[in-house]
């Protein structure tokens, strides 16, 4: 999984989300490291939906402006729990392999 | 409506109707909330561009090869490949061939222009169905003027076919629509 992928699917594991939260959220996840342009965003939007990993979850008009929802499917989410362990069980043996992990605790 | 929306909405038309129909919005909301202070980020348009492309991209795939060409068009797509495989066979084996790069070199082309001809015509979109007619009447016309071209008169019955298949092809398109009809779901 590729990781704006990755921070996708992070940003709605809290919870229903539009595209603009979702931006930001990653933003912050990344220690604004990644900041995803809205062609890139809904580009991993309809690739997830087409996937099954997400879905909608309804819309609201704020100042006029549409606002639609995405949130996690039940696949959705256990892809993401399967790639999170995947990901700390790499990070954990690289901390191991370094010798690191004493000072990490 | 303000000026940034307006400029926004000018690029949204990068994506197909029937995208815009079911996205437009929301990438326009989600555009006007993320752009800068001093206006529109040359950027989001850029990737709004790229990702318009692959849209219309992927539903002329998804598209490509369904349902039945009325039987004059079928006849021209078989033809141009025809001329497909002439070419490189003429490209390949003719005496003046490979010992003539420039012939040679202008065989090979021909011979992908015929295949791009030939999928154009397979992609049931109105508008690569016109483009191909438009491509064989231009070419038609200049092989009048400049007897080198190598399209010439062999261009005349495809061309023909296909304006005779026009209504037909036309009316045989499939409505499109988001997402497309057989999406893929195999998660990666």
């Amino acid at each position: 999984m590729r990781e704006p992928t990755f921070f996708v699917l992070t940003a709605l594991a809290r919870g229903p989300r539009h595209g603009y939260a979702v931006m930001q959220d990653i933003e912050n996840l990344s220690e604004g490291r990644i900041r995803l342009r809205t062609g890139t965003l809904y580009a991993a939007f309809d690739r997830l939906s087409e996937q099954k990993l997400i879905e909608s979850a309804g819309e609201e008009v704020v100042e006029g402006r549409l606002r639609r929802y995405y949130r996690l499917t039940e696949l959705g989410s256990a892809t993401l729990g399967a790639e999170s362990r995947r990901r700390v069980s790499i990070s954990k043996e690289a901390i191991r392999r370094l010798g690191l992990a004493g000072g990490l605790s | 409506m303000t000026d940034l929306e307006r400029r926004y909405r000018r690029w949204l038309r990068a994506y197909p109707l029937v995208y815009r129909q079911v996205r437009g919005e929301e990438i326009l909301s989600t555009l006007v909330e993320a752009a800068p202070a001093n206006g529109v980020a040359a950027k989001d348009l850029i990737y709004i561009g790229i990702h318009g492309l692959r849209v219309r991209g992927s539903l002329l795939v998804h598209r490509f090869g369904q349902g039945t060409l009325p039987r004059s068009v079928h006849s021209a797509t078989l033809i141009l490949v025809f001329m497909v495989v002439v070419n490189w066979l003429n490209a390949a084996f003719a005496h003046n061939g490979p010992k003539n790069p420039s012939s040679h070199l202008a065989n090979i082309v021909v011979g992908l222009v015929f295949v791009a001809l030939a999928l154009m015509i397979q992609a049931w979109s109105r508008f690569l169905y016109a483009a191909v007619i438009g491509f064989l009447m231009i070419t038609m016309a200049l092989s009048f003027v400049n007897s080198d071209l190598i399209f010439e008169l062999n261009a005349i019955v495809p061309l023909i076919l296909l304006i005779v298949g026009w209504r037909r092809y036309m009316a045989a398109i499939p409505p499109a629509q988001w997402p497309p009809r057989s999406p893929r779901t195999v998660p990666s």
